[in-house]
């Protein structure tokens, strides 16, 4: 952590000219909690999901931003090895280098493939597959964003490991996405391809996030073609993600999709399924989650999840075939900003 | 060990939550609503032609009363703090844009706000636009009919769906007075805040 905070200041004073007078003009510090009580095959746990702190900087030059920082530090969870990577630890600087050009980012960030270049799974208890379908979500390295025309775009060049682990491959990853207006719905439709050496793969199992199975974990050379879809239906939400590949020249492909349909501005319900398979078999999944705001800074949601797994080798030890995850999640988020 | 480990991991757990505590009991006049800016490039690009921006986080502190006597109802209890980018272009500032997330009827109606300082007159709208929403009448809400309306208008506008501005469907009335509420806050705040002179 210590090297990529000197990575990305070192970043900072190299993107900076010598002769411009940078100053903080933003600065703002939001605490989150997420406590969550679950129940299933795994289990009855009472546990603080997430205690995390995010931090966001703006610096500029007078007139222009220069970057803004983002770092994003987890406290508590009883996630571990991999599956914590995956979710927590953002740390990124990104620096525009002026309107019409792409802006660089820097930094530990969420590889921009299918949805996830544009929401944020990890506060929520039903995730999107990409533990599956691609093995990372926060990786090291390199990246630009930008628009042309209609379209935005996101490219990067990352360690293909995941956030903190090096082990000699790498990733690169690009989306490009736009919006069409059709009558009183919006459908945003993206296409995303990753090529890369050496990314981890999950055994194919019936957990809802692939926790305790890093010693499981093989590193093979992937790529992977997705097309994405997020249509506004009227007031529905329906989002959808089609992925395919291969594994060391194995074919893998998947399925995602997700509806959402708000009772009001405070509560909303949503329903997801999905589909991956690789080479040792197939895993599929159906959740369904209740969302309700308390008030503007906290909600709770009530999520139902199960999952199969149908695999072509021995079963591993411990694991059963399918899963059922109930959860309760209450969250609060809180912020601050100083004057400058 | 393992008594010790999970002892020492249940304290950690129970500070935590009794920091959690605190902060919940203490922070209420220390949160911000603080609504994003999705498409700064297009948006500068469309409304001013070009230019840079910087970001301004301004806290409402003192100014809330007065604040909430100009719009004529309470601010939210995430509305703290607003955000801001002043806009300069080849030196110049010529404007300031303004985001705000509306509670609309199945979602978060984002608006943005653009606006102008003439030399001899105060702040005013330059252009309303909608980022996103979730509202049924989404096509008439987000039409130059409806969001030309705004241009022009002032802190001291009424911007009131019936009176200033015709609502942008007989059965979107409430999302189109979330929309102007929006920006009759994000004016006032602007005139309050001193958001021309920072």
């Amino acid at each position: 952590m210590t090297r990529m905070i000197l990575a990305v200041l070192v970043a900072i004073a190299m993107a900076s000219p010598a002769r411009a007078e940078l100053d903080v003009t933003a600065l703002q510090i939001q605490p989150r909690l997420d406590l969550r009580a679950t129940a299933g095959t795994h289990g009855e746990r009472l546990r603080i999901q997430q205690s995390e702190l995010n931090v966001t900087a703006s610096i500029s030059d007078g007139d222009s931003e220069i970057v803004n920082l983002n770092l994003q530090h987890n406290f508590e969870t009883p996630m571990t090895g991999r599956a914590k990577q995956m979710h927590f630890s953002n740390l990124y600087g990104v620096f525009n280098l002026g309107l019409d050009r792409p802006a660089v980012k820097v930094g530990q960030f969420t590889v921009p493939f299918g949805t996830l270049a544009e929401y944020d799974t990890h506060p929520i208890p039903l995730q999107t597959p990409y533990a599956r379908t691609l093995g990372i979500r926060i990786d090291r390295g390199v990246g630009l964003e930008g628009r042309q025309g209609d379209w935005d775009w996101w490219a990067s060049l990352t360690t293909g490991d995941g956030r903190e682990r090096h082990d000699g491959g790498g990733a690169a990853t690009a989306r490009a996405a736009r919006d069409f207006e059709v009558g009183q719905d919006i459908i945003r439709a993206g296409v995303s391809g990753l090529v890369g050496e050496e990314i981890p793969v999950f055994p194919t199992n019936a957990m809802s996030m692939p926790m305790g199975l890093d010693d499981e974990v093989e590193h093979v050379d992937k790529w992977r073609m997705a097309l994405d879809l997020d249509w506004l239906r009227g007031i529905d939400n329906i989002r959808g993600e089609f992925v395919a590949g291969q594994d060391n020249g194995r074919l893998v492909n998947g399925q995602w999709i997700y509806y959402e349909h708000p009772f009001s501005y405070d509560s909303s319900v949503a329903l997801q399924a999905d589909r991956w398979d690789q080479g040792d078999g197939t895993s599929l999944g159906i959740g369904a989650q209740y969302h309700h705001r308390l008030d503007d800074w906290s909600g709770i949601r009530l999520a139902a999840e199960h999952r199969w797994a149908d695999t072509d080798a021995m079963p591993m030890s411990g694991m059963s075939d399918s899963s059922d995850l109930f959860t309760i999640q209450y969250y609060r988020d809180w912020a601050w900003a100083p004057d400058f | 060990m393992k008594l010790t480990f999970n002892a020492l991991k249940s304290s950690r757990i129970l500070t935590l939550l009794a920091v959690v505590a605190v902060f919940a009991l203490t922070a209420g006049e220390a949160m911000a609503g603080l609504c994003v800016w999705r498409n700064p490039a297009g948006d500068i690009n469309e409304i001013f032609g070009g230019g840079s921006y910087r970001t301004i986080v301004v806290n409402v502190g003192g100014k809330r009363s007065a604040i909430e006597r100009a719009i004529g109802t309470s601010l939210d209890a995430d509305e703290t703090q607003l955000k801001f980018w002043p806009v300069t272009k080849n030196g110049t500032r010529v404007g300031t844009v303004a985001t705000h997330l509306g509670k609309g009827d199945f979602g978060a109606i984002e608006v943005v706000v653009a606006i102008v300082d003439p030399p001899n007159g105060p702040a005013k709208v330059k252009e309303v636009r909608i980022q996103r929403d979730r509202e049924r009448y989404r096509q008439q809400l987000r039409s130059a009919t409806f969001l030309n309306q705004f241009d022009g208008k002032q802190a001291g506008s009424a911007l009131k769906v019936g009176a200033d501005i015709t609502a942008a469907h007989p059965s979107a009335v409430r999302s189109s007075q979330v929309v102007a509420l929006s920006v009759k806050k994000m004016l006032v705040a602007y005139e309050q805040l001193g958001i021309a002179s920072r």
